[in-house]
Parts: structure tokens; sequence; C-alpha cells
């Protein structure tokens, strides 16, 4: 079986695409379990509790007044795709952190959406530069497609990590499985090592 | 694994303790308790080679592939997928999901082997890795495979649902109807399929065949003679007296229809919690 293009697919693999994903190119695919819903950012706030020395929530002005952050690299999602050499802006997680403190019995946490839906993540997954919260996209406000006004950004796993429509995270001392992860999906979601599903 | 007679018997997980978090706080939001871990056991669920034992052309961009799977393969709750590989040529696999079409099958069907078929329908993506390679396959060609997967998009047959879909979006919603016509549709079940025109039909003999008052087939670009409805958009005034009470929706298609339909339920007064949503697409 032969896959090969002449309209010029690549033969040799980029190095940026972890096993079993292809090169999306200009696309940025859209995957969602829910309704997209209308978040209007007079009234959305982020909140981060849970073992911290102190919960706090930051109004949209707020979060922006933070000095901000940005991600340039690529994504990767469980459905095969990725987007490569894309950016993304806003504020770091540890920006956020510094500022509740972290208790030091956290190890985990749980992000949080609007709509309900969650994602678990190892504290050390977000924390050194890995997670921040953006509202933008190679310069352009996030659409509510991709999460916006405002999604986390977890990008080193599989994008589902990267809470859409974010309304907190929450600190806690054990890890507690999330949407996708107590439906067959994998804890972790490492695209390296492809931990798409459960016993992956 | 249990093969059981009736999908309402599949083992359910009891909801997870109901996100215990921390005590003094509040507990997080949630869409929903889970219906089923899949796999059940948390075991990794291995490639396998299925063979093609049919191939049956539904549009001039898409087709069935009947498949047998190896012995001891475990029956899907329909609403899953697969995900099927190939190889490339330099030594990597390209790898999609797609959803199973058909009714997941009773023990009393199966062949005298054990061994279970099930149908992936294939929609022709021009510039697409996987779907020109399947659709150059012949009756006997080897399918590397594995599955099923999904524990939200899924529907054990024991709920009101109604279920939305937008051209390839109808496929896994249309295991959810053979499954609820089979087993003899006790559960108040609606579907629209929303397609451009009559020729973009899947399973057109099927649906146009099927209870009138379950099934509805609505064109956006070109209706056919005597429709009584012009063709368009699927809209609020089409879809309002398709309203199921209490139903749990089921929104399949493209990212833009399933924007569009998902919308139009909440604007009609649907819970967003009682909408899942699935996207298809050259993703």
């Amino acid at each position: 079986m032969s896959l090969f293009n002449p309209l010029g697919r690549r033969r040799t693999r980029d190095p940026r695409l972890p096993p079993g994903q292809y090169d999306a190119g200009d696309g940025f695919p859209v995957l969602t379990a829910e309704v997209s819903p209308r978040v209007d950012l007079k009234t959305w706030s982020l909140r981060v509790d849970g073992l911290v020395d102190s919960a706090r929530t930051w109004s949209w002005p707020e979060i922006k007044a933070l000095p901000g952050s940005t991600y340039d690299g690529d994504i990767h999602c469980v459905t095969t795709w990725s987007k490569l050499g894309t950016s993304f802006g806003g504020v770091s997680v540890d920006t956020l952190l510094e500022q509740t403190g972290v208790r030091p019995e956290a190890t985990h946490i749980v992000a949080w959406s609007v709509t309900g839906y969650t994602t678990n993540l190892p504290l050390a997954h977000v924390t050194g530069g890995k997670a921040w919260i953006v509202w933008e996209h190679e310069g352009k406000p996030l659409p509510p497609e991709h999460g916006g006004p405002v999604r986390m950004l977890v990008p080193h796993l599989y994008f589902w990590k990267s809470a859409k429509w974010i309304g907190g995270i929450r600190l806690l001392d054990h890890d507690e499985p999330g949407f996708w992860e107590t439906r067959g999906y994998h804890e972790l979601g490492d695209p390296w090592t492809e931990q798409r599903y459960d016993g992956d | 694994m249990t093969d059981d007679t009736a999908l309402p018997d599949l083992p359910s997980l009891p909801s997870p303790p109901g996100s215990p978090s921390l005590p003094d706080l509040p507990a997080l939001p949630t869409l929903g308790p889970v219906t089923r871990r899949v796999p059940p056991t948390g075991a990794r669920r291995e490639w396998q080679t299925a063979e093609v034992v049919e191939v049956r052309p539904e549009t001039s961009q898409a087709v069935t592939l009947r498949l047998r799977l190896p012995a001891g393969a475990e029956r899907h709750v329909p609403g899953q997928h697969y995900v099927v590989r190939v190889p490339r040529e330099d030594g990597s696999w390209a790898q999609r999901s797609y959803s199973v079409a058909s009714a997941p099958e009773p023990p009393s069907a199966l062949a005298a082997d054990g061994r279970r078929h099930l149908e992936l329908t294939v929609e022709r993506i021009e510039d697409g890795e996987l779907s020109p390679v399947l659709h150059a396959l012949q009756v006997g060609a080897p399918v590397t495979l594995r599955g099923p997967f999904g524990g939200w998009f899924v529907w054990r047959g024991d709920t009101p649902v109604l279920l939305v879909g937008g051209g390839s979006g109808v496929v896994p919603l249309m295991s959810m109807y053979r499954y609820w016509r089979d087993t003899g549709g006790a559960a108040p079940l609606r579907l629209v399929v929303s397609v451009r025109t009559r020729d973009d039909l899947y399973y057109r003999d099927e649906l146009l065949a099927g209870d009138p008052a379950a099934v509805s087939v609505v064109h956006s670009r070109r209706a056919p003679d005597g429709d009584p409805r012009p063709p368009g958009r699927l809209d609020a005034a089409t879809l309002r007296p398709l309203l199921v009470p209490d139903a749990t929706c089921f929104v399949c298609g493209s990212t833009g229809f399933a924007e569009h339909a998902s919308r139009l339920l909440v604007d009609l007064g649907v819970p967003a919690g009682d909408v899942r949503v699935e996207r298809f697409g050259p993703s």
C-alpha cells in the first residue's frame, strides 16, 4: 500500500510530529463534547483554589493586567492532528500560583470549564513554564469554538488536557480523573508515548 | 468482559465518588455521571486485523466497509468508534477514528464461528491519508484497527433520545437508530438528518423506509420533488416539532453543523447539559 503523494506530501517525517500524528497545516480542527457556551467576559472570572495558601479569583481586567506570557510551538490532539509552529498569548499558570501560593501537600490539579468539563493533571505538569491561561491565538482573540474567550493551554500533552472555557483550577492532594479520563482516555496523555486511551 | 444479550445490561460504572475534592470546598462542576468506563477492565486495546467482507457504496463520496472482526472481539455500544491505521512510506502509521454504523450484534445474530461483524462508513477526503486507501479496499482485504472506544457519545437504548446528524455525521447515530429499531424501539427516539441533497444521504433506502414519525430528512441545498419543506439550513421551525421530551440530544456533523444545531437546541430550551456533541470531518 503506497501513500506517497506526488503533489508534495513529505517523505521524511517532520521530527516535531509525535508518533501517529499528522500535520494539520493551517487547519485547526475543533473537538468538544458539549455545546460551546457563550462566555461573557464582563461576568467571567478565573478561580484558583484548593490546596493553596490563599484562594483567589481574577476578573477579566485583573487577569489581563498580569505579566503576559506566550507559547510558540506545537499542539497535538488525540484524534491525530498536530498543529505545528503556532502561538498563544495569555498568562503563565506559574504567575497565578505565585499569587496564591501552593501548599506543600498539593500534588495534582483539576482544571474545570464553565460547561462542567473537567480534566486532571499532575501539578508538576502545569508548573515550571509548562501551562498557560490563554486568550490569544496567533495574535487574535481566541474564538469560542476553540475555547475562547479564555482557555487553558498545556501543549506538551494531548489537547483534551487544555480545558476550553476555563473557569478555574483546583489544587488537590490526590488525583481525580476528569471528564475524558473517566470515559476511556488516558490519565496523562503524553503524545510522545501515544498515551491516547486507557491502558496505552 | 461481559458479552451480554442486551446493551442495558452492559456493566455500568457507578458514578465516581462525587468529586470529593476537598471537604470544605464547593463541588466542582460536572457534565454528568460516568456511564461507562471503556474498556471496563482498563486494559489496553491492542491493534487487531479484521477482514473486509463487503463493500457498499453509500453516496458518490462514501462507502461502507463490512468487517469481520477477529475472534474474541468486544461488542460495541452504539456511538462508539474504532481507530483504523495504515502504513506510511516513511515507516510510520497514519491513523483516524471511524464511528461504527452498524448496530451491535446480539449473540443470537453472530455467525456460527462466533465472529462479530461491524460496519464503518468512510467519507472520501480528497487529500486525506486514510480514506482514499480505505476506499480502494476490496473484499478479502485486511484492515488494522483497535477499539471500540468512546464513553460519552454513546447510547445504551434505555433513555429518550433526539439524534441530529449533518451529512457524514449520521454514522454514529445510525448505529443508535439501528439498535433501537432492531430491539423493538422501546425508548422514544427521533432521528433528524440534514443533507445538502437527496444524493448525499447515507443509508438512503433504509432511512426512507423508516417510520416517518421517527426519521426526518432535511435538505439544505436542493429538496426532492414533492418535499413540503423548501431547501434550507436546519432551523428552529423545523426542529421544534421534533423535540423529544426529556431526551438526551446527540449532535454529530461538521464543526459548523454541530455548532449551529447544538445552539438551535439550546435556544429552543433544551438544557445545554442534555446535549452531547461529536464533530466530524477532516480532522
